[in-house]
């Protein structure tokens, strides 16, 4: 980031420094050119030559110079803002402690990033109180003016201010920013709308922002790693992201599939049974993220035994690795019995999650794999369960080392 | 006066750890990263040492282990963690940790939880 203040300058220089050099050469170029068709002295040739040289050494010498300069002025610089936001810093605590007076009328950029810095440290009342500092100032209003006017530099820098901020007032102008055709601003807002709907209190406001984040998600058609992260971001507002992502009246296979994800990584044990129908997906994917979502709530109704049984010897590898680790929430006589069978799939990653899962089922998981280490049909079988075994040997020793 | 030494990189973390504990009355150390705070633990001079687990010349949970086997002082060990960070916590118990504090924090919960760390030490 050594040019984050200055590119105006260093465009210029660049310029003169390129203008000394092709202004010179250009000329030369032209009488070199004449000199072809007999028309241009020697003499002359060489001075200009003489001159060219000269520019360039002339041009390379301002950029050089204009580097080094950049980087000593623009360290101080970074110094000097780092030791004033820390005194800001220093002062809003003494405010929020009441050993301060609160300063008057508008803040200065480093006395704003450390109200920011302030609320991303501090949580309950005292966080509460910096966003009302931050409000009461002007700066939510004055960033939100930044996140939809100017450069992209500028808007994503007051993007990211507000994702730190996470002021609920300013809700709505980050989900219109998910709107915006530069993918970067779009991709951003939708982010610190995430961070921001989690800082939503009011359940009525924390549903309609919810729901117009995900519209705007659905129009905008974000690709699935960002909806996943978006819901995960929502944290405590995750509930009420999910639920409008998942009732969409069509929702797209990639946002269906962040959705069961974000249930599955959050846990949130209330979408138990939403998950149960994507388990018979038509999209491969969708139903690879509706198994795992099963394997991490650990929660599989007896309604949906068939599905993952069938779904063991389904055509898809990543579809039986994740049935394989779901496997083991079947009752323990089937789970040993099918897992087993898996150590003797064609793919050696869903032996490796069958053995996982047989490991996982404990001291019988364990007896299971010594069983079909010695006696399974299929010699991959046989070496995948000797190898979980030696696996769970060397976990043991480092547990006891350590 | 009760002496606590914070190992803390983040400098807002930092600011806040210093100005809420100095305002309870306790005397506090700061230093950045674990090799500062090695020298400093060696002299045997803190009631409570507070400690970040990402630090910029290594992990937290090493000083830790280190501070309950070789510096062996019987010193309250409260860790300051992210959120979600379970596996961590488990493993800051199993190597001697007294309490947590999750980041971001509450000062007044901070304060209470080093007043009960301390309690404890002096109960012993």
């Amino acid at each position: 980031m050594w040019r984050r203040y200055g590119d105006v300058t260093f465009a210029v220089i660049f310029s003169v420094a390129i203008s000394l050099e092709a202004i010179p050469l250009g000329y030369l170029t032209w009488r070199l050119a004449a000199g072809i068709f007999g028309s241009s002295g020697g003499a002359r040739l060489g001075s200009v030559l003489l001159g060219a040289v000269g520019s360039t050494t002339a041009a390379l010498l301002l950029v050089t110079s204009y580097v080094l300069a950049y980087q000593h002025v623009s360290a101080r610089h970074e110094l000097d803002r780092a030791q004033r936001r820390q005194q800001w810093v220093a002062r809003w605590l003494g405010v929020l402690s009441g050993a301060a007076a609160e300063p008057a009328g508008s803040l200065e950029t480093e006395a704003v990033e450390a109200l920011l810095a302030l609320r991303e440290t501090l949580r309950g009342s005292e966080s509460a109180r910096v966003a009302e500092l931050l409000e009461r100032h002007g700066a939510v209003v004055e960033l939100e003016r930044s996140a939809e006017h100017g450069s992209v530099s500028g808007r994503l820098d007051a993007i990211v201010a507000l994702s730190n901020a996470r002021i609920p007032s300013a809700l709505m102008t980050l989900v219109n920013g998910v709107y915006d055709s530069n993918q970067l601003i779009s991709v951003a807002s939708a982010r610190a709308a995430a961070r921001t709907l989690a800082r939503v209190d009011d359940l009525f406001d924390r549903d309609r922002g919810a729901s117009a984040l995900a519209r705007a998600m659905e129009t905008q058609e974000l690709p699935y790693g960002i909806v996943e992260e978006v819901v995960v971001l929502a944290e405590e507002s995750a509930t009420s992201l999910i639920a409008v992502l998942l009732q969409h009246e069509r929702p797209r296979a990639p946002t269906v599939r962040a959705a069961i994800d974000g249930i599955g990584r959050l846990k949130l044990l209330i979408f138990a049974e939403e998950v149960v129908p994507f388990l018979t997906h038509a999209d491969d994917e969708v139903r690879g993220a509706a198994l795992r979502a099963v394997s991490r709530l650990g929660f599989l109704s007896e309604a949906s035994h068939g599905v993952v049984i069938a779904a063991l010897a389904d055509e898809v590898d990543f579809i039986r690795i994740h049935a394989a680790t779901a496997a083991r929430l079947l009752p323990p006589t089937q789970a040993l019995s099918l897992l087993s069978d898996r150590l003797g799939d064609r793919s050696w990653w869903v032996r490796r999650a069958a053995a996982d899962a047989l490991v996982g089922l404990g001291p019988a998981g364990l007896a299971q794999l010594g069983r079909a280490a010695r006696e399974h049909a299929d010699r991959f079988a046989r070496d995948m369960a000797e190898q979980a075994l030696r696996d769970q040997i060397s976990n043991l020793v480092r547990a006891v080392v350590a | 006066m009760t002496g606590i030494l914070a190992i803390e990189d983040d400098w807002t973390v930092r600011t806040v750890l210093e100005h809420t504990l100095k305002s309870a009355g306790y005397d506090v150390d700061l230093v950045p990263g674990i090799s500062d705070a090695r020298q400093l633990l060696a002299e045997g001079r803190y009631d409570l040492v507070l400690l970040d687990l990402n630090l910029p010349d290594g992990n937290g949970l090493d000083l830790l282990r280190d501070i309950r086997k070789d510096l062996g002082t019987g010193v309250p060990v409260l860790v300051l963690s992210g959120l979600r960070q379970e596996e961590v916590v488990v493993r800051g118990l199993e190597l001697g940790a007294d309490d947590f504090v999750t980041k971001p924090f509450s000062p007044p919960e901070l304060l209470a939880r080093v007043g009960r760390c301390l309690g404890q030490r002096t109960g012993r």
